[in-house]
């Protein structure tokens, strides 16, 4: 499922037209999604899909 | 309402009472503290709580030098008073909780006590959680203050207080750094492609000690000079949570959380997360008085209904117990407002003798925390001599 988790997964990269992941909001099957593709998950079919969380480093006060 | 002794009176300086034979049977004052020339009835007074059937009467605590002057009995108490008749008993002790006496002090005195191991003996908690990743469904702040709540097993003198609003940088003298790091495998249950189902708990006992130092300094600003366990101390007893299964957070398939937590020093007075005690709290010490001598029915009824843990037949009738059992107080209260048995019957409770009990967190075993609070309570003390 989830394998290496780097920093570069989480955004399109224009140089190297990877793609970006994106979940499926049917089963929770991750898509990679290129410019031009249809929004649509390749296991279920679902057409709704959500953006992953970056992994930007965010600070609490734990209060 | 208290019958009048004939007994010998002591003075003013006389220490205990108690032993001296000459009081006779009636006399059921017990003599704890310095007694002066006072009528018993203002000794009652000044020594005992009366427990009554709506309220409590005589709960005022004379401390005034000058209480009884009108008497012409000074009320006054040196520091050797003090030191003669303070005195602390333990009666229960292990790793999470005492219980002990405290005898012969002011209500001041315990409840200062009582507020400083409250508020002020410090420990080390979880303050800053930076988090790399949370997509579970408890919200980022919700973990954080959950986390902070989780008591750390390090030994708060091994630290030190990080400087004033987060001025001093992060070392290792005074941040512990733990991490987390949770993820839950299999697919979402419930979709077409489920396998695996069910959730994964996410417990304290997750949370790793990385003595070496933040990870990701870039972004924390914590760099340690030095790893945390080449301290002897630290190296034989590796900073952890008390507690290992505390739950954090419930994930679902797929569904990870990853973050790392700063510890610092800190006191309750501050926040709730650093009270080293889940509470600490005294009652008075209950005294059941008979105030009659009692035989025959009555005592038999009496022996009857509270057993042979309150009562006792002994040579001269019926006796109470020293310290009737906790259960037992609110029956002899609302037993001795029945007219049938005010006159005969009275619960009280003891101004100067205190039961005082220790709930540590398990942080700092509770015997360590009454002596740092008492070790604070003697430099306050000391901090108000240097003013005067």
């Amino acid at each position: 499922m989830n394998q290496g988790g780097t920093a570069a997964r989480y955004g399109y990269n224009a140089a190297t037209g990877e793609g970006v992941w994106y979940v499926c909001g049917e089963c929770g099957a991750e898509n990679k999604v290129k410019p031009g593709d249809t929004i649509q998950c390749r296991e279920c079919g679902y057409r709704i899909l959500y953006k992953k969380r970056t992994r930007r480093v965010v600070q609490y006060e734990a209060r | 309402m208290t019958r009048s002794s004939t007994g010998k009176r002591k003075s003013s300086k006389g220490g205990k009472d108690g032993a001296s034979g000459s009081a006779p049977a009636e006399t059921r004052l017990e003599r704890d503290f310095a007694v002066s020339g006072l009528p018993d009835y203002l000794e009652a007074q000044r020594t005992r709580v009366f427990c009554g059937a709506e309220s409590n009467t005589s709960a005022k605590y004379f401390g005034s030098a000058h209480s009884y002057a009108t008497h012409g009995v000074s009320n006054s108490k040196t520091f050797k008073d003090f030191e003669e008749g303070m005195s602390i008993r333990v009666r229960k002790l292990n790793e999470e909780m005492m219980e002990f006496d405290l005898i012969g002090v002011s209500p001041s005195f315990a409840n200062a006590l009582r507020r400083i191991l409250i508020s002020e003996v410090p420990t080390m908690a979880i303050e800053h959680v930076f988090f790399l990743n949370n997509t579970s469904t408890i919200p980022d702040e919700v973990v954080a203050h959950r986390l902070g709540l989780i008591p750390i097993a390090a030994d708060p003198s091994m630290f030190s207080y990080r400087g004033d609003a987060a001025g001093e940088a992060k070392n290792e003298k005074n941040t512990i750094v733990l991490k987390l790091r949770a993820s839950c495998h299999g697919k979402k249950p419930g979709g077409k492609t489920n396998q695996g189902n069910g959730y994964g708990k996410v417990k304290s006992s997750e949370l790793k000690w990385v003595p070496a130092g933040s990870e990701i300094p870039e972004e924390t600003g914590v760099n340690f000079t030095s790893s945390q366990d080449t301290t002897p101390e630290l190296k034989s007893n590796p900073v952890r949570p008390v507690h290992e299964d505390i739950l954090i957070a419930k994930l679902s398939a797929g569904q990870e959380i990853e973050l790392e937590a700063h510890c610092t020093k800190g006191t309750g007075a501050e926040h709730a997360k650093w009270s080293p005690v889940a509470t600490a709290w005294y009652r008075l010490c209950p005294e059941v008085v008979l105030l009659q001598d009692m035989a025959g029915g009555a005592a038999e009824e009496l022996l009857e209904t509270f057993g042979s843990s309150v009562f006792s037949m002994g040579p001269s009738g019926l006796q109470a117990a020293q310290e009737p059992p906790l259960e037992c107080l609110e029956r002899i209260r609302a037993l001795s407002a029945e007219d049938e048995w005010k006159d005969k019957l009275q619960l009280r409770k003891k101004k100067e003798h205190y039961i005082f009990t220790i709930e540590s967190t398990g942080v700092v075993p509770p015997q360590e925390l009454l002596r740092t609070a008492l070790d604070i309570l003697s430099k306050k003390a000391q901090g108000i001599v240097l003013k005067l």
